[in-house]
């Protein structure tokens, strides 16, 4: 017996026809007036177009510069106490309704690596302007954003389960105990912009203590669990205050560039593959790999590992071919911590999703030959107390693309 | 007075009132989920009408399927990175659509959601519009060896995991698929 697709497509179409929602046409209407209003108005200052929904998704995933960490925090296996106390008051607000568990609870870690999901990101803290439904990272912020997810271990590959995501993020204070989860009963309702062109992303919180309502101060380690797989992760830690916790610079002007061979630098810490890795079939969507970054400095570099290090593929030419920065991705610490002086090594990831450069809308890298370069540039503090940007990279790997 | 844009908001509401639901059906065969495909309708019919060019209510389905189309191949991108972001997206549960009422072809719809979009969009194109490979390269800014490509894998993959699929559509493809 043969499937007739042609039958099979018309009947689910009508079947579809059925059951979709008449459109709005209120809403129709009401977005294309607002389209039309903005045109004119771009029109009139020069062709400057940046939608508020891009400008924030921007914004979040740390493009552009941004300051540097004002500290950098070392983690540990277990939980201890952190070397920033949280200096929030104990007593709870009048009126304020503790959340529901974990809230309180002494936060056991055990971590839980599944081997087909990866949990990833980062908690951001910020503040929601109402009128633009922008997101901006501020460490003195009123808000936190938790920008973690789970994605498939492997790019492209499926993320086992049942396909959805039960994901927790708990922030740890100094003494083991939960100070803040992802209640889903307290999630910050998401706004629109006055402008009608987007709105608030979803994840948000008030930046308050779930046991006293009163705002987070301080140092908390970040802990995300994902029920659907199970995996559990350190998290990179925040620090709520002026001085506190800012996305990580991505450093785009310095990492390589499309179109162009990879940037010959001095390389501060050198990466290596484990010699068993064979990269001879490598999916288009992109890699996970385990990698060793090894200090090529004469002193002591301390600072927070990458959740995953940049790599680009580069052609037979030479060139680069993919994008070293993901912009949906975006950029996170990890909850481990180098500390390490010349020769000293430390493990770290290479996760990546093959985004061929230009815009071509078929968005996937060709099979064949190239060579995989890791290549990133991160914060050290080498004693001075101020961390500077440290240039890692590693490579030529040859790696041999097939098309999914 | 310019009234072209009322009148082109007369059509637009004449097609979202009177083709809503096919258009619907149309963006659901490239979505599979009822929420996204009416999302991609009320987008295209934005970007159909947003600018004062005049839309004749005859042409302006046709010109609303293709920008469902370029937008579904468009933000392709975005949808790739879907698991990563799916949190960060205002919307409830996936709509998985009406897969329990149309019972036998549930297993049709489980493999198309297997392809990748652009092999999907072939797919339709060429077995619910009825293209042939040069119109579909066209409408897509393909080039019609590439569409040949797409539609062999997909057609490949629908078999793995359909069985062999009506000889007719097999034997198009094998015969370069540019003759209906």
């Amino acid at each position: 017996m043969s499937t007739d697709v042609r039958n099979a497509l018309d009947e689910i179409a009508a079947q579809a026809q059925g059951a979709v929602r008449a459109v709005d046409l209120d809403r129709l209407r009401s977005r294309v007036r607002r389209r039309r209003t903005q045109g004119a108005v771009v029109r009139s200052v020069g062709g400057l177009a940046v939608v508020g929904v891009v400008a924030a998704s921007l914004t979040l995933l740390g493009d552009g510069p941004v300051p540097a960490p004002a500290e950098v925090p070392v983690a540990t296996a277990t939980p201890t106490p952190s070397t920033t106390p949280s200096a929030g008051p104990t007593t709870a607000l009048p009126g304020w309704v503790p959340g529901g568990a974990p809230c309180g609870s002494v936060f056991a870690l055990e971590p839980v690596d599944h081997p087909e999901l990866e949990v990833q990101g980062s908690v951001m803290i910020g503040t929601l302007d109402r009128q633009t439904a922008m997101f901006g990272p501020d460490p003195a912020g009123s808000g936190v954003y938790l920008n973690v997810f789970t994605t498939s271990e492997v790019p492209g590959q499926p993320a086992g389960g049942d396909g959805t995501s039960d994901l927790t993020t708990v922030l740890v204070d100094d003494e083991g105990t939960v100070a803040f989860w992802s209640d889903p009963a307290r999630l910050t309702p998401r706004v629109e912009s006055a402008d009608g062109q987007g709105s608030s992303v979803s994840n948000l919180y008030d930046a308050v203590d779930c046991r006293t309502g009163r705002p987070l101060v301080g140092t908390y380690r970040v802990f995300a669990h994902e029920a659907n797989g199970p995996e559990t992760v350190e998290l990179a830690p925040v620090t709520f205050g002026p001085n506190g916790t800012r996305p990580p610079n991505p450093f785009l002007d310095v990492l390589p560039v499309c179109g162009q061979p990879v940037p010959d630098v001095v390389r501060d810490f050198t990466v290596a593959l484990d010699p068993a890795v064979v990269l001879d079939d490598v999916d288009d969507a992109g890699l996970h790999l385990p990698v060793t970054v090894t200090s090529a400095d004469p002193g002591r570099l301390r600072g927070r590992v990458p959740q995953s290090l940049h790599a680009v593929l580069v052609d037979a030419d030479g060139i680069v071919v993919t994008e070293a920065f993901d912009r949906l991705v975006g950029r996170h610490d990890s909850g481990a911590a180098f500390d390490v002086r010349t020769g000293g090594s430390f493990p770290a990831e290479v996760f990546t999703w093959f985004r061929p450069c230009g815009p071509t809308p078929t968005g996937t890298v060709g099979s064949g030959a190239y060579d995989l370069y890791v290549y990133d540039v991160f914060l050290a503090d080498d004693g001075s107390g101020v961390p500077t940007p440290r240039t890692a990279a590693g490579g030529p790997f040859p790696l041999t693309v097939r098309e999914r | 007075m310019d009234d072209r844009p009322h009148r082109n908001d007369d059509v637009m509401a004449a097609v979202a009132r009177d083709r809503g639901a096919a258009l619907g059906a149309y963006a659901y065969l490239l979505t599979g989920d009822l929420r996204d495909a009416e999302d991609l309708v009320q987008d295209a019919l934005v970007k159909t009408f947003v600018r004062g060019r005049r839309i004749e209510l005859s042409s302006a389905e046709g010109y609303v399927r293709t920008v469902i189309l370029s937008t579904w191949i468009d933000t392709y991108r975005r949808r790739r990175h879907w698991e990563r972001v799916r949190h960060l997206v205002a919307r409830g549960d996936r709509q998985d659509g009406p897969a329990e009422v149309v019972g036998a072809r549930s297993d049709v719809q489980a493999a198309l959601a297997q392809l990748s979009p652009q092999q999907r969009a072939c797919v339709v194109l060429r077995f619910y519009d009825d293209l042939t490979v040069p119109e579909i390269a066209e409408r897509l800014g393909l080039a019609p060896g590439t569409v040949k490509r797409y539609l062999s894998v997909a057609v490949g993959r629908l078999e793995s995991l359909l069985g062999p699929l009506a000889e007719s559509e097999t034997t198009v493809l094998l015969n370069q698929g540019d003759a209906r």
